[in-house]
């Protein structure tokens, strides 16, 4: 902790958040549903922090000619600064439609504007959806 | 059988001690095949809407 304190733009203030419990519904379908996330904050302080979540999440899919579900686990990582937060994560899980199945592998990107106590900017998924 | 490839959208949210909820909207594009191979199948491009709510403390 001292070394780290030298470091310039750190300090030795500790801010740890153990855990999370995150939530998320959607009514398109693709990833509707609920998610329970671990997150951790870095127990050193610097102008922009790190975080990491697991996450898992079940939906009900309504996409062009088909509706099921899907669970997927997610992992992420994220960087709160004072104006800009990115937020980066990966989901992966499977997809249940009556009696077959499919799978989804995507990674998403949110740039987070900070504007006081609400905040609003882009989100890009890329990735493979089999449903 | 439906593919997505990618979607974009937009994120607002609001947070208040320690804890944050946020919206999402997100527009995708993908295939549908007619069966779960690739070949000899009639395919076209489709999209899918995505409205998200999201809430978490943390994060």
């Amino acid at each position: 902790m001292i070394a780290l304190a030298a470091l310039p733009g750190c300090s030795a203030a500790a801010t740890a958040v153990p855990l999370a419990v995150y939530g998320r519904a959607a009514g398109d379908g693709q990833d509707a549903g609920y998610r329970v996330v671990a997150s951790r904050l870095a127990p050193v302080e610097t102008a922009a922090r790190w975080g990491f979540y697991l996450g898992l999440a079940a939906g009900y899919h309504l996409s062009p000619g088909v509706a099921g579900l899907d669970w997927t686990l997610g992992l992420g990582l994220h960087r709160t600064g004072d104006r800009l937060e990115h937020v980066l994560a990966l989901e992966g899980g499977l997809s249940h439609l009556g009696s077959g199945g499919g799978w989804t592998l995507r990674g998403m990107y949110t740039l987070r504007v900070s504007l006081g106590r609400w905040f609003l900017g882009p989100q890009v998924n890329a990735g493979w959806t089999k449903v | 059988m439906f593919y997505e490839f990618g979607s974009l959208g937009a994120v607002g949210g609001y947070r208040v001690g320690g804890f944050t909820i946020n919206a999402t909207t997100r527009l995708g594009l993908g295939r549908g095949y007619l069966r779960s191979d690739f070949t000899g199948m009639s395919a076209a491009w489709m999209p899918s809407l995505s409205l998200g709510l999201e809430a978490g403390y943390g994060f």
